[in-house]
């Protein structure tokens, strides 16, 4: 075999200056040799790898770290080791003529793997990445600008463009930005103009996705026909049958995806957080409508989340519930701090009264305060409020709080079964 | 999964391309091939080796590709595509390779250096860069040819075998 018009034809390949009958040739010598199918294939290894140099940093060893052991515990992240890489600083002569996205701010962030990512630093194409907690703000050189909250998984793809995996984004394309895109497992979504909001998440099998339009308008490419979503517009795209479709209520409840807001900071070192938590029973519903007491103490707070891991916890239908917060030590304890919930603005559900209990080996439980939480207001802006109740100090491990009245929808009637207790967070402290 | 994903960009990103040598298109199914693996991940057995698991997938995203391409922008016919998919490797031996590369390139002249660089800055096409170095794209590739030759060797010397 030639080799020196092998090398030609890949060449050819490489730099787009194959004609017709080169292109012919060259199928016909590939197909004939094994050995010429091998030359090709590494002549593509290191195509490949100078393609990618050119969008992505290099992984370097040296920036390899090992993931936290404290997240191996937090639900569904255990798998977050190693994420991205961000390497090349090392290499002078490294660079990026092409535009891209920066991370404009971020507010407590925790970033999965070994990410390192500083403000005003370019984003990497083409890798996954994920933001564990916090708030991080990316700004494309459109003008774009994407908020996203943790926990979220994320990919930058194109220079206009974001992938979001799981966790909640809202995007402002501003005039000049309009097209920008939005990939998410259920579909695509293109910005025209507008802030919208989304919540990607999932019932367990299928992609369930929602999106509520701010200002502006939102093509849904996702459904056939790529209908639009004007202001005030909230849906939740789930599949259906073969294809995808909108829904503006979610297990018949009105969907709502909250404009996102930057986490409110723990006065003191709260105890609680990311400590297991135990209860009788939690709210399951259909489309990943779930709520599981380990949400309490996750640090996220203000009924956000989306379908299949959101921030709060629910009781099952019509029970005041309780759970049980192990904080893992026995330690002194003089103060905890209650966030309740209105159920994603849905009010149906929330604490009204409550009376909280210590023990040292769950027990024997000790009462220590009893209290009432107000209703949260859905129409105010802002962060939900914490409520604080402090007690005379005591020495325990395990924080149970038991539900004594819970709060309703104000105009549904009695026999409506979507009511009961429910809280957004937990926060425990020694003083 | 994410940890999964990511560690093996460059072996799927070098799968798909060898498989749709078209650099936008092969961009295209490797963010699409993402999407589908987050999607499917709790489909994978892990008692299977990832990448058998993700190519598979890959393969299946590359077919669509070139079914909803026009067929101008095909290279390789059918039966070449599946023959190569059969024939890739499934080690994940990409990312030792993407560092002798970074050495590599440091080995380089300047003006070799500098022009397969440019060479890959995305949106750059041999026409233009041709035209920047007063050359014929022909004149051009010849010399692209010897600087790859050049990395291609310092690589496999670097890594202490051949390319797989």
């Amino acid at each position: 075999m030639n080799s020196d018009r092998l090398d030609q034809l890949i060449q050819g390949l490489l730099d787009g200056t194959l004609d017709n009958a080169s292109k012919e040739e060259f199928n016909i010598r590939l197909m004939e040799s094994m050995e010429a199918r091998d030359r090709y294939r590494r002549a593509m290894a290191i195509h490949s790898a100078l393609t990618r140099r050119g969008t992505t940093a290099v992984p370097g060893a040296e920036n390899v770290v090992a993931f936290p052991a404290k997240a191996s515990r937090m639900r569904r992240l255990a798998t977050a080791a190693a994420v991205a890489i961000l390497g090349g600083a090392s290499a002078f002569y490294f660079h990026h003529a092409s535009p891209r996205a920066t991370l404009a701010t971020t507010a407590d962030v925790v970033w999965g793997g070994s990410i390192h990512l500083a403000a005003n630093e370019s984003l990497p194409v083409g890798m996954p990445l994920e933001l564990l907690r916090g708030v991080a703000e990316l700004s494309y050189p459109s003008g774009a600008q994407v908020t996203l909250e943790g926990p979220c998984r994320f990919q930058l793809d194109k220079p206009e463009a974001l992938s979001v995996l799981h966790g909640r984004a809202s995007v402002h394309a501003p005039p000049g930005a309009q097209g920008f895109r939005v990939d998410t497992p259920g579909g695509r979504f293109v910005d025209l103009g507008t802030r919208f909001g989304l919540a990607v998440g999932s019932d367990g099998a299928s992609p369930v996705i929602l999106t509520e339009v701010y200002e502006g308008e939102v093509r849904v490419d996702a459904v056939a026909g790529k209908p639009r979503l004007v202001r005030g517009d909230a849906r939740a795209l789930l599949r259906d049958g073969g294809g995808s479709q909108l829904f503006a209520s979610l297990d018949a409840e009105p969907v709502s995806v909250p404009k996102i807001v930057s986490p409110s900071a723990a006065a003191g070192v709260n105890l609680a957080l990311g400590k297991p938590v135990t209860s009788p029973g939690y709210c399951i519903r259909p489309h990943g409508s779930v709520f599981p007491p380990e949400n309490l103490t996750d640090g996220r707070t203000d009924d956000t989340g989306v379908p299949g891991d959101w921030s709060f916890w629910l009781a099952p239908n019509g029970e005041n519930g309780e759970f049980t917060v192990d904080l893992e030590n026995v330690q002194p304890i003089a103060r905890i701090s209650l966030q309740n919930t209105a159920n994603r603005r849905i009010d149906d559900r929330g604490t009204a009264s409550f009376e909280a209990f210590v023990s040292t080996d769950n027990v024997t439980f000790t009462p220590v305060v009893a209290g009432d939480l107000p209703r949260i207001d859905v129409h105010a802006p802002g962060p939900f409020p914490f409520h604080d109740f402090t007690f005379a100090a005591v020495t325990a491990r395990y924080v149970k709080v038991v539900v004594t009245d819970h709060y309703r929808h104000a105009t549904r009637p009695a026999s409506d079964p979507s009511h009961g207790g429910g809280l957004n967070e937990i926060r425990i402290f020694s003083e | 999964m994410v940890g999964w994903i990511a560690s093996h960009q460059a072996a799927l990103h070098r799968f798909i391309l060898s498989l749709l040598p078209d650099r936008s298109l092969a961009d295209d199914v490797l963010q699409e091939t993402n999407l589908v693996l987050w999607r499917k991940a709790a489909e994978y057995d892990e008692s299977r080796p990832f990448l058998a698991w993700a190519f598979a997938i890959a393969r299946f995203q590359v077919m669509a590709a070139r079914r909803d391409a026009s067929r101008d922008r095909h290279v390789f016919n059918d039966q070449l595509v599946e023959l190569l998919a059969d024939e890739h490797p499934t080690a994940n031996d990409a990312t030792p390779l993407e560092e002798a590369l970074q050495t590599c390139l440091g080995r380089l002249s300047e003006g070799n250096r500098a022009l397969i660089l440019a060479r890959y800055e995305p949106g750059t096409s041999v026409q233009d860069l041709a035209k920047a170095h007063s050359k014929s794209p022909n004149a051009l590739s010849v010399v692209l040819l010897r600087i790859r030759k050049l990395l291609e060797e310092c690589i496999e010397r670097q890594l202490g075998t051949s390319i797989p």
